[in-house]
């Protein structure tokens, strides 16, 4: 279950961002969502690729610090207030969100979120329970 | 079964290797005063001839000599022989801004790579091992003295200098190299790439290798004795004294024993002179007890270190000096208060992060700033953010409790903090670019 995320720990320094990039390109998989986290001293890159395994070998082989995980991600409607309900029916439980972007999708009543928390399984089960569309690997 | 290189002066009894010492000094006095423009001047002010000199005893009287003196004597003026008794110089890496030129005669060799080879055969080095030796070649001692040393044993020796790691992998391969001489932050760094192209410690032929020629600790003995599989023995030495093997560490590695038939050591307050007694913590002080070309006496180091003659299992009788706690001259005074980078690399050793790292110290509104940037293992990487701060708070605190003040800790990404081959750059202090 869940979907794979991959991230990689880039440099603050110019250039480094499309060396990334380039290697992933290169490596043929395809980026689904991007979405940059930084520091003052180094950014954390997290990314939804159709092949992250592949992805990763290429970036590790390149000396890079990178690693394939699992997330939860979720369909919401795309109207005003569902990803607040969404997001009330974890507190409600008590999941902590780590964080959260949104990846593209051919759907047009469709927004796909991605989640990162503490417990992907319970988190799945949650969102199921309260009618929410959770999202696998070829969803997206 | 320890074994020696001179059985019959390494295991001397202590009265002997007294009256050895007290011999060499009075005739070696009279040669510096002779000799030694710069030295009988130094001698005369403080009112002392080479007759006040009866023995050891006496030696408290002799003014010191220091790195300033060698500044000023550049580049001959310590010189004690005619430049045509000489056959080489060495010369350190002027890295505090002062290059000093070492002089020898083929005697100064000799003595020299014997202290050598005393410390290989403490490693375990026979005529059956090959040596490979990674220091520099070159005006650096390193390499030349353990070349020299590794000869008179009759090892297969490998002047491989250092750089150019692929190959010194492949040689170390190919020949089955035994002992490995190297600075320890190389050895750790070639440890590294063997386990990166996926060689196990018992792959590597090695079975000892003697570091020197930087400050390291006991934790990165262990990492580097664990990666490759051998025992790490330390060496001491400085180009001014001779070169490495001034001290060695025998098969006890518990201190080192320094050559005392040829140099003699004291340890003073670095403030007041003073000769401390035996035990006690404070600067470390060499006079050349036979050297003719260089023979610099009561010479200050300013390494920071400790001297005991506890009985050691080795067999050996030389007085042994624990491992310098720094160098004066790499101690920094942060916020008015003394650090180490020893004390650095402790911390981030056992809180099992890799010994690269670098500090950096600056001033800014007055105020000294304190940053320490390590390099991350690539096994350690959670993808949040959260987690990175909690790590770098983690360090923080650690270095903290070591040092008393805190740092500004950067975890940055593998490999990004520049590695030397030679000697590692640990500090940059940038307060001096603004005095």
């Amino acid at each position: 279950m869940a979907v794979k995320q991959l991230s990689i720990l880039a440099r603050n320094r110019k250039g480094s961002l499309r060396k990334i990039i380039d290697i992933i390109a290169a490596s043929g998989a395809d980026l689904r969502s991007i979405c940059i986290a930084d520091t003052e001293d180094f950014g954390i890159l997290r990314v939804i690729s159709d092949k992250p395994d592949v992805a990763v070998e290429a970036l590790l082989d390149a000396g890079y610090t990178a690693r394939v995980r699992k997330v939860v991600a979720i369909a919401v409607e795309d109207r005003p207030g569902a990803l607040a309900e969404a997001l009330d029916i974890l507190d409600d439980a008590g999941i902590n969100l780590e964080y959260m972007y949104s990846v593209i999708n051919g759907e047009k009543d469709k927004a796909y979120m991605v989640l990162r928390v503490d417990d992907n399984a319970r988190t799945e089960a949650i969102f199921r329970e309260a009618g929410i569309q959770v999202l696998q690997e070829e969803d997206i | 079964m320890e074994r020696y290189y001179q059985p019959e002066i390494e295991t001397m009894p202590v009265e002997q290797i007294r009256a050895v010492q007290s011999e060499k000094l009075v005739k070696q006095v009279k040669h510096a005063y002779e000799h030694v423009a710069y030295y009988r001047s130094k001698m005369d002010e403080a009112g002392v001839s080479p007759e006040d000199i009866r023995g050891t005893e006496d030696l408290y009287k002799l003014p010191f000599l220091s790195k300033e003196d060698l500044r000023i004597a550049y580049p001959t003026g310590m010189l004690a022989v005619p430049m045509s008794e000489c056959v080489r110089i060495q010369s350190t890496s002027g890295t505090t801004g002062r290059r000093v030129i070492a002089f020898y005669t083929q005697e100064d060799i000799k003595l020299w790579e014997e202290c050598c080879a005393r410390a290989l055969t403490a490693a375990g080095a026979t005529k059956e091992d090959v040596v490979q030796v990674s220091y520099g070649y070159g005006l650096f001692t390193g390499g030349a003295g353990l070349n020299g040393g590794s000869h008179l044993i009759g090892s297969l020796t490998l002047p491989m200098s250092s750089g150019n790691t692929d190959r010194q992998i492949q040689f170390m391969m190919d020949l089955g190299s035994t002992v490995l001489c190297c600075t320890p932050s190389y050895a750790a760094y070639i440890g590294e790439t063997l386990k990166e192209q996926g060689y196990k410690p018992e792959d590597i032929p090695l079975k000892a290798g003697i570091f020197g020629a930087e400050p390291w600790t006991e934790e990165m003995r262990q990492s580097i004795e664990e990666t490759l599989g051998i025992k790490a023995y330390d060496i001491y030495g400085l180009t001014e004294i001779s070169g490495p093997g001034v001290s060695f560490e025998c098969s006890e590695q518990g201190g080192m024993h320094i050559n005392e038939d040829h140099f003699l050591a004291e340890i003073i307050n670095p403030i007041t002179g003073e000769v401390l007694p035996e035990g006690e913590k404070g600067e470390l002080v060499f006079t050349c007890l036979d050297k003719a070309a260089f023979p610099l006496l009561r010479y200050r180091t300013r390494d920071i270190c400790q001297l005991f003659r506890t009985k050691c299992s080795c067999g050996r009788t030389f007085i042994r000096m624990k491992k310098p706690m720094g160098r004066s001259d790499d101690m920094m005074i942060i916020r008015g208060v003394n650090v180490f980078p020893s004390q650095i690399e402790a911390v981030l050793l056992k809180e099992g992060y890799s010994a690269n790292y670098q500090i950096v110290v600056d001033r800014v509104n007055n105020t000294d700033t304190f940053d320490v940037f390590v390099e991350f293992l690539p096994e350690h990487f959670e993808d949040t953010v959260r987690d990175i701060a909690n790590k770098e708070r983690k360090l923080q605190e650690a270095i903290r409790n070591m040092v008393g003040i805190s740092p500004k800790v950067h975890l940055s990404e593998p490999k990004t903090i520049t590695r030397s081959e030679g000697k590692a750059v640990r500090v940059i202090d940038r307060r001096k670019l603004h005095d």
